[in-house]
């Protein structure tokens, strides 16, 4: 179930605090972006045949819709192109209902944590596969968050820096060692 | 049918209706084929954006989504939005 090492579809990575400790803020609190996100969630899963419910998790610069029941495995998708789509929609539909709001990041059967994970990994590899050929690494494109995941993971290694090129979906990263062409 | 879960039909009806400006003119059939069956979706001519997206990336999440749904649901069904 890990990505590819490319890494090449574009999910956003939560980032989140794991567990749920903390920062619930679903199913009460009536009114909020939050709780608005949890019943439109729901609604789609059932209409699409998922058994799942949706609690909402105050993070630190998002919502984090966390799908729980029997099909929580399955409504991930082939490297989360499922989980990327719903979050899609229920930001858009949000945004049409509410104007502006908190991002909402729909996570599943710990996908977000495990993508984070293969991307820290393959941050680690490329770093030094850029600094021992002391050439520029270029990641396959990839989502604003995984993005910024690799940027921070390098940001305080000695001898490279990252930078992202391209437009919208084509924006990638690239690993550039000091001592590398340009 | 009482219980709606399950069904492509009311689950692209009621996404397109989240996201457009006039969700009461979100019209959706289902035409059965041999294949399996292909989702018509047709909104007012200024919501049609809306259901498209930029680089066609909102038409694209509902593909995914409706996908999803006909792998669950052991039933395969096409996305065709009406222009």
């Amino acid at each position: 179930m890990a990505d590819a090492e490319t890494g090449s579809t574009g999910g956003s990575t939560g980032g989140s605090t794991g567990g749920s400790a903390g920062g619930w803020i679903g199913g009460s609190a009536g009114g909020s972006a939050g709780e608005r996100a949890c019943e439109l969630l729901e609604t789609v899963l059932r209409l699409m045949g998922f058994e799942g419910t949706v609690a909402a998790f105050e993070r630190e610069d998002h919502i984090e819709l966390v799908i729980e029941g029997e099909d929580a495995a399955l409504v991930v998708g082939q490297k989360g192109q499922t989980l990327d789509a719903l979050q899609y929609v229920v930001n858009r539909a949000l945004t049409r209902e509410l104007g502006e709001h908190e991002l909402m990041v729909v996570n599943s059967d710990g996908y977000r944590e495990r993508r984070e994970a293969s991307l820290l990994e393959l941050a680690k590899r490329l770093s030094e596969k850029a600094l021992s050929a002391g050439k520029i690494v270029a990641l396959d494109p990839m989502s604003a968050r995984d993005r910024r995941i690799i940027h921070m993971a390098l940001r305080d290694v000695a001898g490279l820096e990252t930078r992202s090129e391209g437009e919208g979906e084509e924006r990638r990263l690239l690993i550039v060692p000091d001592t590398g062409a340009m | 049918m009482s219980d709606n879960s399950g069904s492509m039909r009311e689950l692209v009806a009621f996404i397109a209706k989240t996201l457009v400006d006039r969700p009461d003119e979100v019209d959706v059939r289902e035409v059965e084929g041999d294949q399996g069956s292909v989702i018509e979706l047709k909104v007012a001519e200024e919501d049609l954006g809306k259901v498209i997206g930029k680089q066609g990336r909102t038409a694209r999440a509902l593909r995914t989504i409706l996908t999803a749904a006909s792998t669950k649901l052991r039933k395969r069904a096409l996305l065709e939005i009406i222009e």
